[in-house]
């Protein structure tokens, strides 16, 4: 494993992560390694962060730094690289709020959970298209509008009436959704940040283990 | 209803008791104002396609709302006017009627329309000289046509909120710090990224924005037929959640500092309207001038931690939570504000967390305005 890679990615050196994977592209090592360096990069990242060495916009440079160097990795090797599971997520129709979600779905790649993004705006019929295409573990459903918690609400429920309730969890987070308000849209779990999501996952992982 | 007997008696009333509380002084009792945009649609059963897109009839909805609301002590502004909120952000707005189905809320469409070599052109030809050609060729606003237009509505709607012995509490005049607008037009991603890879061409962009538009600032307050009472500064992506000390102290604080400082110095109160958390970056706001801003949190920011730090130096004001007044019952809401109301003495303002849900029940803010009654 590289850990001068990951070293680059921790400290959020875009051009010495981007050179050093290619580097290892070159003398061929296994993507999945390259993915596995990365994470561990990331996992130093969510711990800056934890230690408010890092702030958001850290999370986010992050991010950006994560999703180039899966573009030179290709799907396929990220995909693979999501071994927790599968997460379809997006930000409820009518809001389009996405600062969020964009971590969220940085933070939970980079803890190898294969993320379906469906943007922001998402109506329910795309959250039951994409469950019926992908069959996640868990939906994540971002809403920030107290105007769009009946919309979540809607989502679940057609999610339901499409037959894909049973064994799919459903995650909702944003910043005014509390869990009153989990509870009025009918998730099983209000993440007040990504991590718990992450620790929803790796709890599934180790329990089917 | 019909307006007030004497409304002449009642605005004075009203604006004493906002003064007070802004110098930090005792007022009556503790003010309660709103910032109701969409909110006052849906009070009043007006189309929200009608209100999004027409300035003067959204300065009559927001009038009538209020009207029905007497409790309030001030409308905290008097028009909506979301195209023009989307503009300054380098945004399009998507609106009922026009975009979106009737009744729809508006939501902003934010994409990557600023490139990075608009950097550059900021820096050459300064703020006015690229926002202006690239507003009507990207979002389709022609700004010279635009803005008496909004200057008009703004004049009606206080004069109607007036006619009501209302005051209107604030008015925006382009008050912020330029990384709102910039992270907006390139998104957020893209702007975290600018800032890693090319801070100076960043920099240089702000500098040159940033002075031209304290000068308008500064123009449009001593041009104003009357003064306002306070000057909207609103900050989001600034706030210290988003960035470290070191990025802070170089594309926040120069700039927010030197803004409020303008405003200050015209005379007209600071309304610090910023949402996110600002608790690691309270102690700086103790620099202003003591009774010059008003705080206005959105509940990220730990209300009572901002009394303790800012108390003796500012007004605070705040946070009746979104989910709250949309979901909550009128028991909780009373108790909420009373709480803070107890917390929180002398220079408070008790309002929502930034803006009145559209969909906040009446119920509930009914029982915001009453908790400030004994
Ligand atoms: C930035 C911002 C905007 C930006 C959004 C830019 C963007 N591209 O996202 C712009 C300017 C476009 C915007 C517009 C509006 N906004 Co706004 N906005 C905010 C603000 C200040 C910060 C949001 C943010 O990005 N936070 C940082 C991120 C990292 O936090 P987060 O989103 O909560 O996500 C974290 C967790 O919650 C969690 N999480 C979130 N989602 C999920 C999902 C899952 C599955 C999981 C596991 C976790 C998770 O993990 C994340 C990482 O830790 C908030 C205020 C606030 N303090 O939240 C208001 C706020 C959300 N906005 C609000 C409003 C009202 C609006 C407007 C209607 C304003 C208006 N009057 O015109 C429009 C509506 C647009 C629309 N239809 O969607 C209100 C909503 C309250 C309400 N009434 O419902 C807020 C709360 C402000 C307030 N107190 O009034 N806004």
């Amino acid at each position: 494993m590289s850990s001068a890679l990951s070293e680059a990615m921790a400290d959020l050196n875009e051009d010495v992560v981007l050179s050093e994977i290619d580097r290892l592209l070159g003398n061929g090592t296994p993507s999945l390694e390259i993915i596995a360096a990365l994470q561990e990069g990331m996992a130093i990242v969510g711990k800056r962060f934890e230690e408010k060495d890092y702030y958001l916009s850290e999370l986010i440079m992050s991010a950006e730094i994560f999703n180039e160097a899966g573009k030179k990795l290709g799907t396929e090797a990220t995909d693979a690289a999501g071994t927790l599971g599968t997460l379809v997520l997006g930000t409820v129709h009518q809001d389009v709020h996405d600062i969020g979600k964009n971590i969220v779905r940085s933070v939970l790649a980079s803890h190898g959970v294969k993320v379906i993004d469906l943007g922001v705006d998402v109506p329910a019929t795309k959250f039951v298209e994409a469950i019926r295409e992908h069959r996640p573990a868990a939906v994540g459903i971002s809403c920030l509008l107290t105007t769009c918690f009946g919309n979540v609400k809607s989502c679940i429920e057609e999610i339901e009436a499409a037959g894909l309730r049973d064994g799919l969890k459903i995650l909702v987070g944003g910043g005014p959704l509390d869990e009153a308000a989990g509870r009025y849209v009918g998730a099983d779990l209000v993440c007040k940040d990504a991590m718990i999501a992450v620790d929803w996952f790796k709890t599934r992982a180790g329990a089917a283990a | 209803m019909a307006a007030p007997a004497n409304p002449g008696e009642a605005y004075g009333r009203r604006l004493a008791r906002l003064k007070a509380a802004v110098a930090l002084e005792k007022p009556d009792r503790t003010p309660v104002i709103s910032w109701s945009d969409a909110f006052c649609a849906n009070h009043i059963g007006a189309p929200m396609s009608r209100f999004s897109s027409e300035l003067m009839y959204s300065a009559e909805v927001t009038a009538r709302s209020f009207e029905l609301l007497p409790g309030f002590d001030a409308a905290e502004m008097a028009v909506a006017e979301p195209d023009w909120v989307a503009a300054v952000f380098l945004s399009k707005m998507k609106i009922a009627g026009r975009d979106l189905p009737e009744g729809a809320p508006w939501m902003v469409d934010e994409q990557e329309r600023m490139t990075e070599a608009d950097y550059d052109v900021i820096a050459q030809r300064g703020w006015f000289g690229f926002f202006v050609p690239w507003a009507k060729e990207h979002l389709g606003v022609d700004v010279p046509s635009y803005v008496p237009q909004s200057i008009a509505a703004r004049m009606e709607g206080t004069k109607r909120l007036a006619a009501l012995g209302i005051p209107t509490f604030t008015i925006a005049l382009g008050g912020g710090t330029p990384l709102e607008a910039l992270s907006a037009g390139r998104t957020m991603a893209r702007f975290v990224r600018d800032i890693h890879r090319m801070p100076d061409r960043v920099q240089a962009a702000m500098d040159a924005t940033h002075p031209q538009m304290i000068g308008i600032i500064k123009q449009a307050i001593r041009e104003s037929p009357v003064k306002p009472f306070s000057v909207f500064i609103g900050l989001a992506r600034s706030s210290p959640e988003f960035w470290g000390p070191k990025l802070w102290e170089r594309f926040v604080w120069p700039y927010m500092k030197s803004m409020i400082e303008a405003i200050v110095e015209e005379g007209v109160v600071a309304n610090l309207h910023f949402d996110s958390c600002w608790d690691r970056e309270l102690p700086r706001l103790r620099e202003f001038p003591k009774g010059s801003c008003v705080f206005a949190c959105d509940h990220a920011t730990d209300i009572r931690l901002a009394k303790k730090i800012l108390g003796d130096r500012m007004c605070i004001k705040g946070d009746v939570p979104s989910a709250l007044l949309a979901f909550g019952t009128p028991d909780q809401v009373r108790a909420y504000c009373k709480a803070l109301i107890a917390d929180m003495g002398d220079g408070f303002i008790l309002s929502p967390a930034c803006t009145m849900p559209a969909n906040a029940k009446l119920e509930n803010v009914m029982a915001m305005i009453e908790a400030v009654e004994a």
